[in-house]
């Protein structure tokens, strides 16, 4: 069994489970929270250009703030990785997969990737989402500029995409942690632990000391906060996370290989 | 090795964190045969399958098939066998997708066969007109017929039934007792199933094993046993050495 015949498997799998709707929750906020914005229900309290009017990437980063700040993105990704990996050996599911593929690396390995590019695909959507939103209901308005780059002061495009890509990266990792921990405890658990972990590398994000600034997100913070950052360190806490990433699907496939299944 | 034999299990032992389930197992199952696995709860009937099938793992001793040793890695031997243990599907999806899930994840059928072997195989248990129902609004003896339908997805030549007449209506379980029956006959598949359900084990099964305490206490044609005088109970009872 090949990693693409899996992963294609997996994919059509999460295009027909009624459970992968949740992952659509964050694009229906996000067209609710720009209503708000247009009908002036919901006030905006980013620090604006000269004029106090948004730009689309003005707006998308206030947006990515509101979801990735209350944690609804983290929590709706981990959630779902949970079922992907935990979820399926709890309940017996993962046998389907087992029954056909004669090495379980593989197994986990298409499990991971198609979570991973599912979650990225859902990411973009939201993000589009809210560059359509913007064009629809605040571009034409008294807090629209109709244009498309950032006009905060000293903040550029750039700047945003990549304090956005940075957080991404972060996602991918707490989408390995929740299939180690799923080796051992059930979805429900997997889903705490790993939520423990993302509040835990966020809080470690905003201080100021040498793991911090191994961590993707804390240069997001400082990408986010209009600082300037030097390319090495980003690239450097990228490979860092992407090794550790690598080291837990190491850890999570040599246990994997010697489970019994329920 | 007898040519007719399909499966030889020999000196399997395996155990659950030290505890031991299989003690010292072996027994040979031939082609076109149906072989009824009986034992108490606990007897150890389910690791046996799951061994067999590759979920468990670190167990010791030899399973030939076909007659080469079965490894876990050997995806062809895989494909030749079919099995109902343990079946859980994806309640969120219909009948339809959860087969096409499974039929993905084997090259046996041919992506283009594959829409006209799942109608097949609905009609085949019985559930040509639920095949677009969510797996969700079945009750237990529908998603018995539907895991009986993906256990012969490969048509495989081994299939390995736990518990197939679980939930299963009078009626249910006379259909699955001739399906099984038919597979026998026309395709040669051989069957190994376990049942508490003695009157079906009657009906069905050419051999009997006898599973007690992790060993075997028993082996031998139905008709032997038939003949012999002795009954499941009893043979149940006896303690394994």
């Amino acid at each position: 069994m090949s990693l693409t015949q899996i992963i294609k498997t997996e994919l059509y799998k999460n295009s027909h489970r009624k459970s992968s709707l949740i992952l659509f929750l964050p694009m229906v906020l996000t067209v609710i929270v720009t209503l708000g914005y247009a009908q002036g229900v919901i006030e905006l309290n980013l620090i604006t250009g000269g004029s106090g009017t948004y730009s689309c990437m003005d707006f998308v980063f206030i947006v990515w703030n509101v979801l990735s700040g209350l944690g609804i993105l983290g929590i709706l990704m981990i959630l779902f990785a949970a079922l992907q990996f935990s979820g399926e050996i709890e309940r017996g599911q993962i046998k389907f997969m087992l029954l056909r593929t004669g090495n379980r690396a593989t197994v986990v390995w298409g499990k991971y990737l198609a979570t991973v590019m599912v979650t990225v695909v859902f990411i973009a959507g939201t993000l589009f989402v809210s560059i359509v939103s913007y064009y629809l209901f605040l571009s034409g308005s008294s807090i629209g500029t109709g244009t498309f780059a950032s006009t905060i002061d000293g903040f550029s495009t750039m700047n945003i995409w990549g304090s956005i890509a940075l957080q991404i990266i972060v996602y991918l990792f707490l989408t390995g942690v929740t299939f180690l921990a799923g080796m051992f405890v059930n979805p429900f658990v997997t889903f705490m632990l790993t939520l423990f972990v993302m509040y835990a590398i966020n809080y470690l994000a905003g201080a100021e000391n040498r793991i911090s600034r191994l961590l993707p997100n804390y240069w997001s913070s400082q990408m986010a906060l209009n600082k300037t950052v030097q390319a090495i360190p980003v690239f450097t806490s990228v490979v860092a996370i992407v090794v550790l990433t690598l080291m837990l699907l190491s850890v999570t496939i040599m246990l994997f290989q010697k489970q019994d299944i329920k | 090795m007898n040519e007719n034999v399909i499966l030889d299990v020999r000196h399997l032992q395996k155990g659950y964190r030290k505890a031991p389930v299989l003690k010292d197992v072996s027994f040979q199952v031939k082609q076109g045969h149906i072989l009824g696995l009986i034992g108490k709860n606990g007897a150890g009937k389910t690791t046996l399958m799951k061994s067999i099938l590759g979920l468990n793992t670190k167990y010791q001793g030899e399973i030939i098939f076909h007659g080469k040793k079965l490894m876990p890695s050997d995806e062809t031997m895989k494909a030749e066998i079919g099995s109902l243990v343990d079946v859980s599907f994806y309640d969120d999806m219909t009948a339809y997708q959860n087969l096409k899930v499974i039929m993905m994840l084997t090259k046996a059928v041919p992506t283009a066969e594959q829409d006209e072997r799942i109608r097949e195989l609905l009609s085949f248990v019985g559930l040509e007109s639920s095949g677009k129902k969510s797996v969700r609004s079945f009750s237990f003896g529908m998603k018995q017929r539907l895991a009986l339908a993906q256990a012969m997805i490969t048509k495989p030549v081994l299939l390995i039934l736990d518990e197939p007449f679980v939930g299963l209506d009078p009626i249910g379980m006379e259909d699955v007792k001739e399906l099984l029956r038919k597979l026998c006959r026309e395709n040669k598949t051989s069957i190994i199933f376990s049942s508490h359900q003695l009157t079906e084990v009657c009906d069905l099964a050419d051999d009997i094993v006898i599973l007690n305490n992790g060993v075997i206490s028993y082996a031998n044609t139905y008709e032997n046993m038939k003949s012999s005088g002795l009954s499941f109970v009893e043979l149940m009872r006896q303690e394994g050495n």
